[in-house]
Order: structure tokens, then sequence, then C-alpha cells
């Protein structure tokens, strides 16, 4: 389906078209449409198509589970980094209301 | 035997060392014993040698690159060897008077005798990397010679000059070198010497000799590469003496005559050496003429004296004889020549050719000796130069030797011209002689006469290097009539030079190194500020320009594509909708709490979209990751007060053609891979063991147990990141916001919250428990627990919770390790998991673990959230 | 089998630890063991795979592919000895310098970068390094934004994002190459790569070398290396210098070699080696302050080792990594030079400065060996990594004659010229001259950098061990049989 790959790309370009902006905290947003974009693309490379969740029990055929693993280890890593780029962020901001 | 000769190079580096360590007056003594050591362990190696033989050692040293500390003691080696430690020996007796009043002489001679040990480096080795490696160290030595007294502006550039132009020769020698051992297929010089006819007529034979002539050209200070060896005259005079007269621009010489049995004899070797040799000694002879300064004038005299013995070594082996000839008496009279020169400047405090006269009243033995070494250096019969002279002269032929001749009057002008500081009438200068430079520059002019007046004795030397050497008698007032003519037209010549005012500055290449010097600064720092302009944008375009580019003509190179389509179901049609409007908005939203709203939306949509892609854990996960996130943006948004900056760049046009190129670019990718991978070997497996590791979540066991060591890492990028923020806001000028710590005031909403969170706390637990066998796990029940936490915070204020997050952080962390090691303390791998009972239950450790990924969790959301939303700047 | 998680989990705990820890003698005693301890086991696991065998530890007990397997060969286990000496010598050199306000999370963030670093050197699957490298970007970002000025986190912050973009292509490589396969286990990978659909093979290719290639900061993508290294402090920047871009070109190495082999001269990646050899040294001649000089240099001494690999024969991939680790130790020490002198002088613009070495002739001597060494003057280590890597692409050459070899191998050359050049500019300015301050740099400021600067000597001196064993690990990576029976053994 066409909507799948398209959602991907508009989540990247999106993403992109922030980051090449100059507010800082547009950019973290943009980061944060990029990593979203990535993650799914990962969840794709399992494949996609008529299944039920990983878990045993469930009709078969089930959902490849490691992408999905790979993707909450990512989603965590991707929560870390933007929670520190935000208090960075900020403290630039604090930068400039000392002495702007 | 052999070993002494491994040694030679050696010893006197060690002593450099041991001097570098000594007093003041220590110094000096160990340069004297050093050396001394030095000359009687080359003297032991004389006698095989004088047989026909040479001494050789080979010990491996880096077979890797195939080089061996390979030495060889043979006539040519030894010979120089004996000039370098002999004269060394001398030299550092003369600099102990030189240097008296001198605070660093430890560094002084620690560099010397650096610098003599590299030289028999060179001039005893039979690797030629070796001799390469050596040849650096005595530029490096000479470096620090020359910027000996650094805080001369004149000295230390002299210094960089001069280490540049040789390095330059030395590295094209190193790639000759290499070159050389790829046609003759080893680095040592006897396998070489057995195979020189295959490498004379290899095609790399031209480059081979093109760069070992560059290097040797820089070293012996030959037109054009002159021009570092008078700028280095700043250097003390021991130095100018010693390196830059007698050894270490000899060296090019010696690599010439080293290398003749490989690369000689053939019509390119003669053609090039002679006539850059004539000219450098033509050239050398004018521009010494008309020097003021006496260290330049004997420095170029010293090229023009390199310049000639280079052309002798083009003429053949009788030419190498000639030349070793030259050298050696060359030695004897520059050497002195120089030791006066310094001298002179210690007692009468100039160099000035200008300003001196008169000095033989006051320096009357210091005269006598100078008076020799330029009888030598005129060839006047008696003297060693005479022999040598002869040598020479029956080795040149047809224009060369006309130039000769014509040199010998350019010589003895300049050399006249020396001699007449100690001419003249006036008053007596001041000054006297001094013994402690008298003696060596004794020593040294002494050589002239001795070899001159006994040939044999120059015999006995030159025999070492060809044993059936005949410098026959000449016939002396025959022969003798040339120099002296010489000596008389040179001084015409000096008369006439004398009457012209100041030194002829011709242009050297100097200018040029500097030209090209200063050029190369210019275009680096042009494309430098071309390339690194310090503007993020810049450097994320051309980061995303590169693979869109590449990966995209990597696809398109693949020729047809197939695309597989897929069915979906119309929910995912739906949610797929929104979240591309949800994305237009993002982007097209004016003001920023609008954009974070959005963004979160997205994130809300893409959770609705795993859902859609049966993935529970996945959906559970994001819903909450980005609840927590959108209260973290919001709650830096909302406190911005200055307003962000206009948001683009003018040429938005560009970005926009970038967006678009990743964009298609992702979607391309995400749909060459929609069919998924043709293999699922990973997947049947984590089925098969899924009872195994006790559970029928998959994406949970794979988390926590099959891929655990990806989780603990994941933990501890978490909690890196929370400590981040803790860091970030614990600078000064950052204070606790008191307003936002104290609680909202709502009775309704206490209410609520008394309630609800431990209600969602509870069933975080449960989640925690229940992970291996449905939706949830440490992660998602810590974020609930975590919500849960903040909220009882916002309800209540953040002094109703404990202050310190850090401890659960580190406890955390701390469980999840520890069951990882808990595996190793039972023999078996890091974080292999082993079955529990928890009364009627039965788990696995990886229950512990989990644990401790939700502790962590707790931890680190929570110290990261208290130092955004609390603190402040003042 | 264990030994292998040891300089992983060692100074992850140690980190962990001395965050936790109030008392900071504690914590000095905790950071110290760790050190050691880390440095200990790293070198046992380099005199354990010395002789060629791979050692492997299968994480969770789960056999690879299936589960994270670390597997470490002769290039894992002599980068990660090498980071743990720099890590234990830089972290030796700041203990004074680091501001004691931040003390606990200046420790706890030497060890934590030390831990993810180890793991990206130790770590056999693709996903698993994607999470080290995590680690050890975000532990960096911690400890560039420690106590940071303004302008600093201005620099800080682009840093991060470009980082990020890079940490965003790794993942969506990692998709694709499962896309493809079916694996994310190094060996596995090696092994199915040829045979899966090329279009998304290249694509993931790519897209790695690109996230690869911004951290190791090849050419073009160096650009904000310069910026990130001028303005932390001397230890961190020492610390950062030597090692976190070798992660990257650490990453290269396993890309080309193991991953996706080259199989002899690549003109692409020859093309790269030239320019970020001489756009490397172009920038650092058009400097004022030592650091920034350095900083420079270390682009440019990237081209070298990306030489290495390039020239894709086991003598090049030798090279390369001897190259690598003599490097690491060469720059370290000089960047901690660089970090005296502003500390003991209040500046390091070369201007500003002078006679340097009037006052402290030890200091002089510190920075020149090393200079020495990098500009690959003998017998230091550097000459023979650059003779190694002119034989390796005489050699390529002979083998196919590809035309960028020659140019490579001049541009080797002649960069070492201007190298030198650079450093001696530096030394002739700032250390030669008239004596501008009195002052001294404390001894035990000088002791750490002469434990890095010693390393150039005894591997100049003594280098032919370290080519032994920078040899044997050629032949793991290119030869890639015992490697994939080690890790993958039994399982289909």
């Amino acid at each position: 389906m066409i909507l799948l790959p398209l959602f991907v790309g508009s989540l990247f370009g999106a993403g992109t078209w922030l980051l090449l902006g100059r507010s800082i905290v547009r950019q973290i947003i943009g980061i944060s449409l990029i990593g979203h974009g990535a993650n799914l693309m990962i969840l794709l490379a399992g494949g996609v198509g008529g299944r039920s969740a990983p878990l045993l029990g469930n009709p078969p055929p089930l959902a490849d589970p490691l992408p999905q693993a790979l993707i909450l280890t990512a989603i965590v890593i991707g929560f870390g980094v933007l929670a520190f780029l935000l208090a960075l962020g900020y403290r630039m901001h604090a930068y400039e209301e000392e002495d702007p | 035997m052999a070993s002494v000769l491994a040694w030679i190079p050696l010893t006197p580096i060690l002593g450099g060392l041991v001097a570098s360590a000594a007093k003041r007056s220590g110094a000096g003594w160990v340069g004297l014993l050093v050396s001394s050591m030095t000359v009687a362990f080359l003297g032991t190696l004389v006698p095989p040698v004088a047989e026909g033989g040479a001494v050789r050692i080979s010990l491996e040293w880096f077979p890797g690159v195939g080089v061996r500390y390979a030495l060889r003691a043979d006539g040519l080696g030894l010979l120089f060897a004996f000039l370098v430690a002999g004269v060394g020996f001398l030299i550092v007796l003369y600099a102990m008077a030189y240097m008296a009043h001198e605070p660093r002489t430890p560094a002084f001679f620690c560099f010397l005798l650096l610098f003599m040990g590299a030289m028999l480096g060179v001039v005893l080795a039979e690797d030629l990397v070796v001799l390469y490696l050596f040849w650096e160290l005595t530029s490096l030595a000479s470096f620090l010679l020359i910027g000996f007294h650094h805080e001369e502006p004149k000295a230390r550039q002299a210094a960089l000059r001069a280490l540049l132009v040789t390095v330059v020769g030395g590295l094209a020698l190193l790639v000759g070198i290499v070159l050389l051992a790829v046609a003759g297929g080893s680095s040592q010089l006897s396998e070489l010497e057995a195979r020189a006819d295959r490498i004379r007529t290899s095609p790399l034979y031209p480059w081979v000799l093109a760069l070992v002539f560059a290097g040797a050209w820089t070293k012996s200070a030959q037109v054009p590469f002159h021009f570092w060896l008078p700028g280095a005259m700043v250097a003390p005079t021991p130095v100018s003496a010693y390196l830059h007269s007698a050894t270490m621009v000899k060296a090019g010489v010696f690599l010439l005559m080293r290398l003749y049995p490989v690369l000689g004899g053939t019509e390119a070797w003669a053609a090039w050496l002679e006539p850059v040799g004539i000219v450098t000694y033509l050239f050398g002879s004018l521009l010494a003429l008309f020097q003021d300064d006496l260290k330049a004038l004997l420095a170029y005299g010293t090229v023009a004296s390199l310049g000639l013995a280079t052309a002798l070594v083009g003429a053949g082996p009788e030419g190498g004889i000639a030349a070793m000839a030259y050298l050696l008496a060359h030695a004897g009279y520059k050497g002195t020549l120089f030791l006066v020169a310094g001298a002179v400047e210690h007692e009468a405090g100039t160099r000035r050719l200008s300003e001196l006269q008169g000095l033989g009243r006051a320096m009357p033995f210091t005269a006598a000796v100078a008076g020799a070494a330029i009888l030598s250096m005129l060839g006047i019969p008696g003297f060693a130069g005479f022999v040598a002279k002869g040598s020479v002269e029956k080795v040149l032929h047809g224009w060369a030797h006309e130039a000769v001749l014509a040199g010998g009057v350019l010589t003895a002008g300049y050399g006249l011209r020396f001699l007449g500081v100690f001419w003249g009438s006036g008053r007596k200068p001041r000054g006297h002689d001094a013994p402690g430079f008298l003696f060596p520059a004794l020593v040294l002019a002494m050589v002239g006469p001795v070899l001159g007046l006994h040939p044999v004795l120059f015999e006995q030397a030159l025999r070492l290097l060809e044993p059936e050497i005949n410098l026959s008698s000449e016939p002396v007032l025959a022969k003798g009539v040339i120099p002296v003519g010489s000596a008389l037209l040179g001084a015409v010549l000096a008369r006439g030079v004398a009457g012209v005012s100041g030194p002829l500055a011709l242009p050297g290449g100097e200018a040029l190194f500097d030209r090209v010097y200063g050029g190369v600064l210019g275009f680096a720092g042009f494309l430098t500020r071309l390339t690194v302009t310090g503007r993020l944008r810049d450097y994320l375009a051309t980061s995303l320009v590169i693979p869109v580019v590449a990966a995209g003509a990597a696809i398109l190179s693949q020729g047809r594509l197939s695309w597989v389509p897929v069915r979906m179901a119309p929910y995912e049609g739906v949610v797929l909708l929104l979240g591309l409007g949800a994305v237009a908005f993002t982007v097209l939203a004016r003001s920023l709490v609008a954009q974070v709203v959005a963004v979160g939306a997205v994130g809300y949509t893409v959770a609705l979209l795993y859902i859609g892609l049966r993935a529970p854990d996945l959906a559970l996960t994001q819903i909450l990751v980005e609840t927590v996130t959108l209260v973290l943006f919001l709650a830096v948004v909302l406190h911005l007060r200055h307003p962000e900056e206009p948001d683009r760049h003018p040429a938005w046009a560009l970005d926009l053609f970038i967006a678009c190129g990743v964009g298609a670019l992702a979607a391309a990718f995400a749909a060459l891979i929609l069919p998924g991978p043709p293999s699922r070997h990973l997947f049947s497996y984590f089925v098969q063991r899924a009872p195994e590791a006790g559970g029928r979540n998959l994406v949970n066991l794979i988390v926590v147990d099959f891929r655990g060591l990806d989780t603990l890492g994941e933990i501890t990028v978490l909690g890196i990141a929370a400590l981040g923020v803790l860091a970030l806001a614990s600078r000064p000028g950052m204070r606790v916001a008191h307003h936002l710590v104290a609680p909202v005031r709502s009775l309704i909403l206490e209410t609520a919250v008394r309630v609800a969170s431990p209600a969602v706390a509870a069933y975080a637990l449960v989640l925690l428990v229940t992970g291996h066998y449905g939706p949830g796990g440490g992660f998602v029940a810590g974020l609930m627990t975590a919500m849960a936490l903040l909220v009882w915070a916002v309800a209540f204020g953040f002094d109703a919770l404990p202050q310190d997050w850090l401890r659960p952080l580190a406890v955390g962390l701390g469980i999840a390790y520890g069951t990882g090691l808990l595996g190793t303390a039972l023999g078996r791998p890091f974080l292999a998991h082993s079955p529990v009972l928890l009364g009627p239950v039965k788990t696995t450790t990886s229950l512990l673990f989990d644990f401790g990924v939700y502790v962590l969790v707790v931890g680190a959301t929570l110290s990261a959230a208290r130092a955004l939303i609390l603190v402040r700047p003042r | 089998m264990n030994l292998a998680i040891v300089p992983v989990i060692l100074p992850l705990s140690t980190g962990v630890a001395c965050a936790a820890l109030e008392s900071g003698r504690a914590r000095h005693w905790a950071s110290l063991a760790g050190a050691l301890g880390t440095l200990g086991a790293a070198a046992w696991l380099v005199w354990t795979v010395r002789g060629g065998d791979v050692v492997v530890l299968r994480a969770g007990g789960w056999p690879a592919p299936y589960g994270i397997t670390f597997a470490v060969d002769g290039l894992s286990a002599l980068m990660c000895g090498i980071s743990s000496y720099v890590a234990a010598v830089t972290l030796w050199f700041g203990m004074r310098e680091a501001d004691p306000r931040y003390h606990r999370y200046w420790h706890a963030g030497w060890h934590l970068l030390l831990g993810g670093m180890n793991g990206a050197f130790l770590t056999g699957d693709l996903f698993n390094l994607y999470v080290f490298f995590e680690i050890l970007l975000i532990a960096s970002y911690f400890l560039l934004t420690l106590g940071t000025s303004r302008e600093q986190a201005r620099q800080a912050f682009t840093y991060v994002a470009l980082n990020l973009v890079a940490s965003t292509l790794f993942l969506v490589a990692v998709g694709l190459l499962y896309a493809a396969t079916g694996t994310v286990n190094m060996a596995d990978l090696a092994r199915r790569l040829p045979t899966a659909s090329q279009a998304l093979v290249r694509g993931g290719v790519v897209l790695l070398a690109t996230a690869f290639g911004l951290k190791a900061a090849i050419f073009p993508l160096y650009f904000w290396l310069p910026h990130a290294y001028a303005l932390p402090p001397g230890s961190v920047a020492a610390y950062f210098g030597g090692m976190l871009t070798k992660v990257g070109v650490y990453a290269l190495y396993r890309l080309f070699t193991t991953l996706a082999p080259l199989g002899g001269p690549d003109p692409l990646w020859l093309a790269v080696a030239s320019c970020t050899m001489v756009f490397g040294v172009l920038g650092a001649l058009a400097q004022e302050g030592i650091r920034s000089v350095l900083a420079f240099h270390i682009v440019s001494q990237i081209g070298y080792m990306v030489l290495g690999f390039a020239l894709g024969t086991r003598a090049g991939v030798a090279a390369g990594i001897f190259y690598v680790l003599h490097n690491i130790a060469a720059k370290t020490a000089l960047l901690m030079v660089s970090g005296v002198v502003e500390r003991t002088w209040g500046t390091d613009r070369i201007s500003e400065v002078s006679g340097l070495a009037r006052t402290q002739p030890v200091l002089g001597i510190l920075f020149l060996v090393p200079a020495f060494a990098l500009a690959g003057m003998p017998p230091l280590s550097g000459f023979w990594g650059k003779l190694a890597l002119v034989w390796a692409g005489i050699e390529a050459y002979s083998l196919r004659p590809q035309p960028w070899i020659p140019i490579a191998l001049a541009a080797a050359v002649g960069v070492s010229l201007l190298t030198l050049t650079s450093m001696m500019k530096i030394f002739t300015g700032a250390f030669w001259g008239e004596l501008h301050r009195r002052r001294r740099a404390a001894p035990e400021l000088l002791l750490p950098v002469a434990a890095m600067a010693a390393l150039t000597v005894v591997w100049g001196l003594g280098g032919w061990w370290l080519w032994d064993l920078t040899w044997s690990a050629a032949g793991q990576l290119l030869d890639r049989g015992p490697y994939l029976e080690a890790v993958l053994g039994g399982s289909r």
C-alpha cells in the first residue's frame, strides 16, 4: 500500500526540513520526527500484512518480534537523548536570557 | 668485532642522554669520553678492513617491513666514521671552551652527541632504511643545534628552514629508497649491489636517481638547494664547524659514493652530477668572495667544495677516490678556518670582515694556524690540499677541468680575504690567543702539512678505500705553479673585492622558499574557511546530501525493482491519513507550542499504527514515552521567555530540496523493505525456545532474555541522559523555582490523584510481573509509575516526593548489572538467566533484571523531570 | 569467556558508582580501581587473542546469531586495550583539572564513556553496536556539557545534532540489512550479505559508511570536529581527540573487512583517504591555537587510517591498524601537552606564548617527541606506520594498478611533510623564543603525558611486536573463516 512508505517519507522529509531551520526547539522537533521515521522503518523491515501480535498462542502467522524489540530499545534510547537535548536547548536559551 | 660495530652509532647517542643529565661542567667531559671511545672502537675495526674486507652485522629489527639493523664497516664507511668521530672529539674540546659561559651546555652536548651517533649511523648503514633513519636524525639534530639560541628569531627561522629543506630531501630519499628496494628486491645494500645491472636497466631507475639526487643535493646544499646553509651559520660556531662543514653536509656526497656501486656508472649519473657540481663550485666560490661575514664566507666556500666533490663522484670510481681525498683535506682546512672564525668572533667581538683587521698582532698563533689552513686550501705544495688537488685534476677532463682552474682562482680569492683580517696596520686590536680555541684548531690544521709532506700517510688512509691506490708523487715544481699562480691572481681579486662595499646580495632560494611557504599558508586558510563554515545547517546539509545521493544511486543502479503489493486494513489507512495530517501540521503551524502539540499528535498516531501493525508492547511504550516527552517539551517551551529567531534561512529552497530528497529516499527504502526478510531463522529460534526462557510474550523475551544486553545498554543510556540533565541543571545561575514546587491547590485534583496514582502504580507493578505473558515489562511499568509520581507531585507539590532520585537510578542500574553478573557467578555466560522459584510461581532471573529496569526508569525519569521542570535561571 | 564482558561492565559499574557515591575519597578509589581493573582485563584480552584466536561470549547463554555475541578478535582486543589505557591516563591527567562541583559527574562520565567504547569494540552484533554507540555518544555529550560556557553549549549542540543524524542513519541501515538478510549478527551478516538483495545491501552499506564516516571525521564529513574539540578542557579534549573518532574508524574497518569486504584497492576510499589527509593538514596550517591545529591534524591522520583499509590487502589493513594505535598515542599526548600549556599559561595561542621550553625543558621534549612521531619521523612509531603504508600501497599497486594508489601515497608522504611543518611551527613559535612568562607546570600533569608519549618511543624502537599483533589482526579481518567458525560455530 502506498500510504505507508509515503508516511515514512513524510516523517523524514518534514523532520529534515525542520532540522535545517534555525530555531533550536524546532530542530529538536525535527529530530523527533526523524526518529519516528527510523523506528517505523525498522518495524517495516520485519514485513507487514495480516498477522497477529507476537505472543505464543496467537494464531499464526505471528508478526516478527525482533524488529519490535529493536525498536523498543531505539525508542527508549531516543527518549533519553531527547530529554537531554531539551535540557541542553533550554540551557542555551538560558544563556541568551542571562546576557542576550 | 661485529658487536662493537653495532654499538658505534649508539654509543654517542646514549652518551648524549647521559650528557643531558650531567652537570654544566661535566657534560663536555662526557662528550670527550664518548668520542674517544668511538674512535677506539673504530680503531679495532681497521685491521680486517685494511686487508680489503669489511665488518658487517645484521640484526633482525622489523621483519614486517623488511628492515634489519644492518651495519657495514668498509673502507668508505670507516674513513668517514673516523672523520666524524675524530673531528667530533676536537669539536667537543673546542666547544668546552667556546660555550664556557653558556648555561645550557648539557642540552648542547646532548644534541651534539646525538648528531654524532646519527652521522655514524649514516656512514655505517648497510640497510638503506636504517640509513634513511639516521639521515633524518641528523636533520633533527641539526635543527636543534641551529636553533640552540632560540631566543633570536633568526635562529628559529634558520632552523625551521634548514629542517624543512632537508626533510623534503629526506622524504624524496625515502621514496627513492623504497622504489630502489622494489627494483632490487631488498633494502640491504649488499643485495642491491649484486643486482646492480638489473636495477640500472629497470624502468624505475630514472625515478630512483632523481629522488636520490634530490636527497643528496638538499643535504649537501647543492644549487638550487643551497640557500639553507648560509642561514644555518647562526648556530654556535662549533656546530657550524662540525655539522655544516666537516660532516653532515658531506652526507649527501657520501650517499652518492655509497650508492655508486648500485646506481652509478650510467650516462645519466655523470650527466647530472658533473654539471650540477661544477656549477655549484663556481657559484659558491663566487658568492663566497663577496661575503662580509666570516662564517658566511666559509659557508659558501663549503657549498662550493661540496659541489666539486659531487662533480668528482659523477666522474666514476677514480673520481670517488679523488673526492675522498679532497674531502679529507677539506675537513682539515675548513674545519680549522671555522674554529678560527669562532675564535676571532669570541675575541674581537665581530665576524664582519669590514670591521676586522690587523688581528695578526693580537692573535699571532691563531693567524699562523689560519695561514696553514689557507695554504692547504689553496693547494700549495707541501700541504694536503695539493695532493688532493692533484688527484682531482687527474680525474676531471674537458670543460670541467677549466672550470676547476677558474674556481681555484676564486677560492684563492676568498681564502686570502679571510686571511686578510690578520693583516693590516693601525691600532692593535683587542683579543689574544686562547688555548682552548687554539689547540683543536691547531690539531686540525696539522692535517694539512702532515698529510701534505707525507703523501704516503695519505695513501695509507685511502688504502682503506681502494687497496691499489697510488697518489703518485706529483712533480712539485711543475704542478706547484698552478696553485701559486692562482693564489697570486686570487690576491688581486681579493684586493679588488675589498673595495666593493657591502656583501653581494644574490637572490637565493630563500625568497622563493618564503614565497612558497606563505602561499601554502594562504591557500590553507582559504580552503578551511570554505569548508569549515561553523554553521550547523551547512554540516547537516552535507551529511544528508551525501547518503541520499549515494544510496539513491545504489538503488537506481540495481535496475528493476519489484514492488510487492501489501494488503492493509482500512484502520491502518485512516491512521496513516491522520498521521500525514499531523506531520503537515507540525511543519506548517506558526507557533512553537502548536508545533509541539502537533509532534505529540504524530507520536500518538504512530502508536496507533503500531497497534495496526501488531506490535502491542511497542504501542504501549510509544504512548507512554510520547506523553512524557510532550510534558517535557511543553515544560521547556512554555518557559522560554524570549521568542525564538526567525525560522528560515534565506536559502530555504535548498532546504526544501534536500528535505524532499531525504523523504523520497526514505519512502523508497520503506517500499523496498515491505516484503520482509528472506530468512526467518531468528524468528523460528525464538518461537522454539520461548518456553525454555519462560514466557509467551516474544518481544519481552527478546528484550530481557535473548537480547538482554541491548536492554542493559538502553537503560545505561537513559541513566546517563538523566545524569546529563541533572548536571546541566546543577550549574551556577540556576535555582529551584519555588512557585512550581508548591502544589496546585485544588481539592478535586487532590482527591482524584489520591485514588488514581496508587492505582496506576499498582497496575504498573502488575505489568512488570506479567511482562513475560502479555504486553508490559520493566520499562512500561517504570514509566507508568514515574508518571503516577509526577502527577502526585503536581497535585501535592514536589516537596511531597523525595528529592533525591539519583539513588534509585544507580540502584536500578546496579540491579540490572548485578543480575547479569549473577550468571557469571554461577559459571554461566553474562546475563544468562536461571530459573527461580518464587513460592508457587516459576520464573527466571529475568524478572529481577526487569525489576532493575523498572527502578532505573523511575529514578531517571524523575531526576530528569525534576531538573527540567523545576530549575530555572536566576 | 566471561573475561570479554569485564572491560564493559566494569567501567559501566564504576561510572554508576562514581555518580552515586557521596564521599569524594570513596569516589577516587572507586575510579582508580575501575580504571586499573579495566586496563588489566583489556590487556589480558590482547594477550589471549594474540595468536589469532577469537574470544566469544554469548550473552544470555544464547548462541549466535540468535542472541548477542561478543566476538573479540585481534582488532577488537587491540582497540579495547588502547582505549582502556587512554582512559586511565587521561583520567589521571584530568583529575586535578576537573571542576570540583562536577566531580561526581566527571568521574562517572569518564568511565561510562569507556564502557561504551569497549562495548562497541568487542560486540559482534550490529544492533548491539548501535546501542553501545549510543552509550558512548551520550556519555560524550554529557562530558562535553559539564561546566560549559555559552559558546561551548552551542558547539555541543552542533555536535549532538550531527551525531543524532548519524545515529538515525545507522538505525535505518540496520533495518535495511535486516530486511535483506533476516539477521543482525555480524558474522551471520557476513555470510548472508553477498546473496541478499543488493539494492538494500548497498543502501545499507552506504548509510553505515556515512554514519561511521561522520563519527570518524573523514572527508567531507569532518567539519564538526575542530569546533567540538577546541573548547572543552584539556583532559576531555585529549580523551575525545585520542579515542572518539577512532571508534568510527574501527567501525569502518569492521564494515569493510568483516561485513562487506572491499576485496582489493578501492578507488573511492583511496580518494576519500587522500582528500582527508590533505584537507586536514591544510586546515591545521591555517590555525592559530595549538588545540585547533591538533584538532585538524586529527582529521588529517584519519586519512592515513582510511588508506589502510582502502588498500584492501592484508599488508594495508595491518599498516592501517598499526597507524591507528600509534596515532592514538601521539595525538593524546599532544593534546595533553596543549592542555598543560593552557592550564599553566592561560592560553594556547601560539602568538601569545613563547619560550616554554626555557622554563620547562621537559615540556618541550614531551611535545617534540609525539610531534615527530605524528609527522612520521624515524625512529618513532609514526615512521614505521607510514613506511608500512607505503610498502602496502606499492604491493597493492602491483596487484591492481589503480591510479588512485600513487596519488594517495604521494599525499601520504607530502602530508607528513606538511604535518612536520605545522608541528615545528608550533614548536618554534611557542616552545622556543624569548621567555614570556616564567611558570612551571605541575609534575603530576607531566607524568601522564610522559606515559602516553612513551608509547611512541616504545613502538618506535620496538615496534615489531606491535606489528606482529596488527598483522595477525589483519589476517583475521580479511580471512573471515576462523572468525565465522568461532562465532557461529555449530549453529546453522
